[in-house]
């Protein structure tokens, strides 16, 4: 009959107009997969393809499966601004997840703003930064350093000494350390800065015997880490407080060397909220028993569902409007209920201090009440006067 | 289906075809709407609540940006300058200190306009120096005084101890006996912390704005409340229930499922029951700097209001416009099946024989075609059945008259009939009567026959009785005389010997002769069936007839086969064979002074082919066929009666079961030849 031919051609045109939008969606990946980096950032990446990976098992984004575009940034800051510049352009991704130091950071800033994109970065850094175009999912400053300080000075003791990677985080963040220092009157004992990479600690254990303190403030990053917790055990009965030694870098230093010393995060894989069960559940699932999860790790998976958040409330995953939907979307993640500040573009996240014990997981000893209030710039000072004063440390990147 | 009208098929197929599909397609695009309706309704929901967190967001950072421009104030430096130094116990009983502090105060009342309960400065140490509204928190320390756990206290310490300003949620604050919340800001100068400015907020500011929904919806709410452990609070008055304190816990077991979700970060809009078990679309989202969890909601009812209007007017479209095709459907079937109905009608009519029929020619071109042509045949169908009918009469008519010819025919032919049954039964009766006659004649004849045959040796036997009583008497003459000599004697005994013989002889021939006859005359009135030898038959029967066969210079032969044996009527043999001998005799040997009849017989099968046959003087071919009919004979008037060979015929029929035919040739000699079977 004519009429039932014509709804069924009917009913195939009208459920074929959905399909045209089907197309899927390209996201960037953009991390050191070699070089330096590489050993903390492909746990990064892998955090990264977990969520695309259950995003894309619950229907996609708008209906549209991601397809991530993994790039190399091979630890140079030009390499990742070339490809971030190729993502943006060649393969015309919608966003970025990526970037761990502040200087990769740095690098691709301008990218995404010149070409309208989007990144994504999980790594707790100094703040003193903010861009509309870029979503910052880790700590700043004032979230992780001064909260933990407090709680430092006050459970640890108050002698302190300083020591870091000599690059601008470090600096940036003994800046603020220092601030608050002042503010209660206490002078640190020292403060010392090693080229990034350096296992050489000589000079620091000769400061730190001589000196006593009882808190080491340690911004060392990267393998720096591993010689100076060698050097350190036997040397001093000083506990540290670190802000870039997470689950993996317990693993590699060992457990005995880091056994009794604090980390800052936002997140700890010992976590016991449902959301983090489930979510070091998946991870183990998919990459096995014996990985760890860190801090960066869960930011940049949070970041991920945040952006897919985003591009479902702005209905498109255009960059400009992902853009302006940005603001208070809200996210119930592992670490908490995290919301990306209106002003900023940061993450409100709770700040937890976490002790080592026997197996290499954290113990929580201290936690916020609640969400913290991301200020990149903080209020004690305006932006102009800051940026004063990071000109005047003369940060190299 | 073939049982249908066709109002009643129309009406199917027109619903199958054509309202089915509309139905369907109608409900498939009202669903769709339906679906984008409620669509457009959770977006526009989801968008005012993103657009009411902004403003909550944007409220609380213009409170912690008036509290930063408070820390930076020159007043403030001011209080924390000149008032701080005179600051000591009971302060408001200190007429210095009230002094100043009425100087300085102005700048502050200004500032409380922008909507301020009460505003605080607060010194390094935790003193609260300053308040505008002195109430009892005023002059006491925040860290370890009575009100150390408000909200307060959390606030300062933030400020104190992280250089932060930041905002603490709404709780019940004992010295303003209502729910209040506070903002604090460091005071920090050259990275030293002097003080902390403190900003107390009560509901009603923050209500006016959290609760201001405008739009046409009745049901919009905004709900927002926050989580602790294991318990939750409402933090602005609630549409739907008086009962709720603000900022009062209860238990998170009681807590409505969007609240929930929104107190958990959870962003999202779905269709929820709230609190007031009603389903609702609810937008969920999450305020971090006051750490609520907020709730915008609609009734999906109300919601849904114009959707539902339009699902009723919709549906009364529908079923008007069934109703309108339905009764199409029944006219436009009707219409058709209206002229097809008459023309049924008509048809019947006509087999009823009601010829004189029109059907209206009015409809569409089919229709009316078929009506014309229906017309034109019920009127060739009258014309044929008018000049059949006519046909019919006339045949009728001459029918009528040759049934009454016919019935006249029969009537005389009847008479006629009835007639000739009389006349034949007459012939019957004297046709009887005359064979009886003939057999009495020719009985009659055999009886003279025999007769003159008995005579001949009774007369020779009385004759020889006379000689022998005359030789008796001349031998007793002889002897009274004594003249009779041996030989005489002798003589005489052998003259009375043969006397004697001669008298036995022939009175033995007399008895021959009664015997023969008798059997004939038994035989021939013998109705009996019998078994007997045909040859000892015919030799019997040509003895008896012989007194009157030796009149005739014919010499009879019987050549009957000797094992012939028949068992049937002998007297009807005696009889058809008398008739033929005798008939030959007459007939067939006139004026011959020779001739051989001979009579033969054989059997086969069991029929019985008996020949007597002449050569006599023949019979004419044309007298053949009339032979053996009754009263026929060429010798009428001279004593023929005409019934012999009818009397044969007869009998070789009807006694004998048989057939009898005559073969003839003039001059030659005659043959009759019957067959029959041996028993009949």
């Amino acid at each position: 009959m004519l009429s039932k031919k014509i709804i069924v051609v009917l009913l195939v045109l009208i459920s074929g107009c959905g399909l045209e939008k089907k197309a899927p969606i390209k996201v960037g990946v953009l991390h050191s997969l070699t070089g330096t980096m590489a050993f903390s950032e492909r746990s990064v990446v892998d955090a990264v393809m977990l969520a695309i990976e259950q995003i894309n098992l619950n229907g996609g984004v708008l209906g549209r499966k991601l397809v991530p575009v993994v790039a190399d940034g091979a630890s140079s800051h030009e390499q990742f601004s070339r490809e971030a510049t190729r993502l943006i352009v060649d393969e015309r991704v919608a966003v970025i997840f990526g970037c761990w130091t502040s200087s990769s950071r740095k690098a691709v800033k301008p990218v995404v703003e010149n070409h309208h994109n989007l990144l994504f970065y999980p790594v707790q850094y100094e703040g003193l930064e903010q861009s509309p175009n870029i979503v910052y999912t880790g700590a700043t400053a004032n979230q992780q350093i001064i909260p933990s300080l407090h709680w430092a000075l006050q459970n640890i003791g108050t002698q302190v000494y300083l020591l870091g990677s000599d690059y601008v985080y470090p600096r940036s963040a003994n800046l603020i350390i220092k601030d608050l220092l002042l503010n209660r009157q206490i002078k640190p004992l020292g403060e010392r800065y090693v080229p990034l990479g350096s296992s050489d600690f000589n000079a620091a254990i000769e400061d730190i015997k001589r000196l006593k303190p009882s808190l080491i403030i340690n911004t060392l990053n990267g393998d720096s880490n591993l010689a100076f917790f060698k050097r350190l055990k036997g040397s001093s009965s000083a506990k540290v407080l670190s802000y870039s030694i997470g689950e993996p870098e317990v693993q590699t230093i060992g457990a005995e060397l880091m056994h009794g010393h604090y980390s800052a995060w936002n997140y700890f894989q010992s976590l016991p909220s449902e959301q983090n069960l489930k979510f070091v559940g998946d991870f183990k699932q998919k990459f096995g028993q014996q990985r760890v999860i860190n801090d960066p790790m869960e930011a940049a998976y949070v970041g991920v569902y945040l952006w897919a958040q985003a591009v479902e409330t702005a209905a498109t995953p255009l960059a400009k409007r992902v853009q302006s939907v940005l603001a208070y979307q809200s996210y119930n993640a592992p670490n908490g209920v995290v919301s990306i500040d209106g002003v900023t573009q940061h993450l409100w996240k709770k700040l937890r201090i976490g002790q080592v014990i026997e197996n290499g997981q954290f113990k929580i000893v201290w936690q916020s009440d609640r969400a913290v209030r991301p200020s990149p710039y903080p209020r004690y000072y305006d932006k102009q006067q800051w940026r004063a004063r990071i000109n005047s440390i003369g940060s190299p990147l | 289906m073939n049982k249908l009208s066709l109002s009643a098929r129309l009406f199917v197929w027109i619903f199958l075809c054509a309202l089915i599909p509309v139905v369907l397609l109608t409900v498939f695009y009202f669903n769709a709407f339906k679906t984008e309706f409620l669509q457009q309704q959770k977006l526009h929901l989801a968008y005012q609540a993103d657009k009411k967190v902004k403003e909550v967001e944007s409220y609380i950072d213009e409170r912690i940006n008036d509290a930063l421009m408070l820390s930076r104030a020159q007043e403030t430096d001011d209080i924390l300058g000149l008032l701080q130094p005179l600051y000591e116990k009971n302060p408001d009983q200190n007429p210095k200190y009230l002094l100043q502090e009425k100087q300085l105060r102005p700048f502050f009342s200004r500032f409380q306009q922008r909507g301020y309960y009460d505003i605080f400065i607060i010194s390094a140490e935790g003193e609260i120096i300053f308040s505008l509204e002195h109430e009892a928190d005023f002059a006491t320390n925040i860290f370890y005084g009575e009100h150390a756990d408000s909200g307060l206290n959390q606030v300062v310490v933030r400020a104190k101890n992280f250089l932060q300003a930041s905002v603490s949620p709404f709780e019940y604050y004992i010295p303003s006996f209502e729910a209040a919340a506070f903002i604090a800001a460091p005071v920090v100068r050259d990275g030293h912390l002097l003080g902390v400015v403190a900003l107390q907020i009560n509901t009603n500011i923050i209500q006016r704005m959290t609760l201001d929904v405008s739009g046409s919806m009745q049901s919009q709410e905004v709900v927002v409340a926050s989580l602790g452990d294991d318990v939750y609070s409402f933090q602005a008055e609630v549409k739907y229930d008086d009962r709720i304190i603000i900022g009062k816990d209860l238990p998170l077991s009681g807590v409505p499922k969007p609240l929930y979700k929104a107190m958990n970060g959870e962003r999202g809009i779905s269709i929820e029951q709230d609190y007031r078990n009603v389903e609702v679309i609810a937008a969920t989202r999450y305020i971090p700097s006051m750490h609520w969890g907020l709730v915008m909601k609609e009734d999906l009812a109300e919601a849904m209001a114009v959707f539902d209007n339009l699902l009723w007017v919709v549906v009364a479209i529908v079923l008007l416009v069934v109703i309108v095709v339905m009764i199409m459907a029944v006219w436009l079937g009707r219409s058709v099946a209206r002229p097809l109905n008459l023309m049924t009608q008509a048809t019947q009519a006509m087999s009823q024989g009601d010829m004189d029929l029109k059907v209206d020619v009015h409809g569409f071109r089919e229709l009316s075609q078929l009506a014309v042509c229906f017309n034109e045949m019920a009127a060739s169908l009258k014309h044929a059945q008018d000049a059949l009918n006519q046909q019919v009469d006339a045949r009728t008519h001459e029918l009528k008259m040759e049934i009454l010819l016919r019935k006249n025919n029969e009537a005389a032919l009847a008479e006629s009939y009835k007639d000739l049954n009389y006349t034949t039964h007459n012939l019957q009766v004297a046709q009887d009567q005359l064979i009886e006659s003939e057999k009495m004649a020719s009985l009659g004849s055999l009886v003279a026959g025999i007769a003159h045959e008995i005579n001949t040796p009774l007369g020779i036997a009385v004759t020889s009785t006379s000689l022998f009583k005359d030789s008796l008497a001349g031998m007793h003459k002889s002897h009274r005389d004594n003249t009779l000599t041996v030989n005489l004697f002798k003589e005489g005994l052998e003259d009375l010997g043969n006397i004697l013989a001669l008298i036995e002889s022939n009175l033995s021939r007399t008895v021959n002769l009664v015997k023969n006859f008798k059997q004939v005359a038994v035989d021939q009135t013998n109705i009996h069936k019998s078994k007997f030898y045909l040859y000892d038959l015919v030799e019997s029967l040509l003895s008896s007839l012989n007194p009157e066969t030796r009149k005739y210079p014919v010499e009879i032969q019987n050549q009957v086969a000797k094992e012939v044996v028949m068992d049937s009527y002998s007297g009807d043999f005696y009889q058809l064979l008398t008739n033929l001998i005798l008939n030959a005799m007459i007939h067939g040997f006139e004026g011959k002074s020779i001739g051989v009849l001979i009579i033969k017989a054989t059997m086969l099968d069991h029929e019985l082919t008996l020949s007597v046959k002449d050569n006599g003087n023949g019979i004419a071919s044309e007298c053949i066929p009339q032979l053996f009919e009754p009263f026929y004979t060429t010798k009428r008037g001279k004593g023929g009666s005409g019934l012999g060979l009818s009397i044969v015929h007869n009998i070789v029929k009807q006694k004998l079961h048989g057939h009898i035919r005559a073969e003839s040739q003039v001059g030659v000699g005659t043959e009759f030849i019957i067959t029959c079977p041996d028993s009949c």
